[in-house]
């Protein structure tokens, strides 16, 4: 099984890695759309995804996190660190703690087939980096608004990790954190440029901050309690 | 002394005051208003939200529905009619059939 090791000069890795070709890692389909320094709680209950973490665990290398879709999986995914187990169950079982690392695509699926039969799914990937890091200042300052005022009414307090954020991981901060539409943060996560991805948002999240407050409303309203 | 954690509104009202033309925190806040029960204070900020926003669909509809149950039919109208050419200028006419539809309940 292919590890990808640790680093903290991400982006020098990624560069060599251009050169290097794809790796083979393991890969974990779920029902969610891992971004980059996004923390994931998982519970490990399978066999195979057992195996797996306590690989990665044991090599401090990657898994791979995947967006499983009724008609089959993305091909963009994010790469996750598992940075603390939890709890280990007597039955093997775990709870652990991820962050996603670097986005990368699928550039060949390896043993599909057997996938079917609760063996584990690999893939040769590519890991991506942004081909821009460039940013519109305006775009990032109206979409750190939106984010707050989206923050506010959501979780009803502030944002509290958004100053010390660093400009080109504003896109994947807020959409981590705003329970946006899965297919959205997709889209998100396999744009390759910050301006991009902060424009995608803003978009995104104009057209949805209106109606926060009047779902909320009519949640209100369907439990009866009492607000006219 | 223990510090009291904010209310929505109040930090709502800390954006607004921050960035008073901003229309989502604005909005956000007549909402606010309007969801607690405070209305005197959403009509206040639905009116300068439009005052410097008049590009702000969604606002249109909102103040509407409040100024309906507040029992001002007359200037619920005012704000459809003015809602509706907002909405047709700007090409939303999904939000201009919404408006239409609660202006001919008040016919």
């Amino acid at each position: 099984m292919g590890c990808r090791q640790a680093s903290s000069e991400q982006g020098l890795v990624l560069s060599a890695m251009g050169f290097m070709g794809p790796e083979r890692i393991p890969l974990f389909p779920l029902n969610v759309v891992l971004l980059p320094g996004a923390i994931l709680p998982l519970h490990i209950f399978e066999p195979r995804y057992r195996q797996m973490v306590r690989h990665c665990v044991d090599e401090k290398c990657d898994f791979g996190v995947l967006l499983a879709l009724p008609k089959g999986i993305v091909r963009v995914g994010c790469a996750a660190r598992v940075t603390e187990v939890v709890k280990r169950y007597n039955d093997g079982r775990m709870d652990i703690i991820t962050v996603g690392r670097s986005p990368f695509r699928i550039t060949q699926l390896i043993n599909s087939d057997a996938y079917a039969n609760d063996e584990l799914l690999q893939g040769d990937v590519d890991f991506l980096d942004d081909r821009e890091h460039r940013t519109d200042a305006r775009t990032q300052e109206e979409l750190m608004r939106l984010y707050e005022v989206c923050h506010t009414l959501i979780f009803e307090d502030y944002p509290r990790n958004l100053e010390c954020e660093a400009a080109e991981n504003l896109s994947f901060l807020v959409a981590s954190t705003l329970p946006l539409d899965l297919l959205w943060k997709q889209q998100i996560l396999e744009l390759r440029s910050e301006a991009d991805r902060q424009q995608r948002l803003v978009g995104y999240l104009r057209e949805w901050a209106p109606h926060l407050q009047k779902q909320e409303k009519a949640r209100v309203r369907a439990g009866g309690s009492g607000v006219n | 002394m223990n510090e009291q954690k904010k209310t929505r509104r109040q930090m709502l009202e800390e954006f607004v005051a921050r960035k008073p033309g901003d229309p989502f925190s604005r909005y956000g806040l007549a909402m606010e208003c309007m969801n607690i029960g405070d209305p005197a204070a959403a009509d206040e900020h639905f009116r300068a939200l439009l005052e410097t926003n008049a590009e702000y669909i969604p606002a249109y509809l909102m103040y509407a529905q409040m100024l309906v149950r507040e029992s001002r039919p007359a200037e619920a109208r005012t704000v459809l009619s003015s809602g509706i050419a907002a909405a047709e200028k700007k090409g939303d006419q999904h939000a201009r059939s919404e408006m239409e539809t609660l202006l001919s309940e008040l016919a």
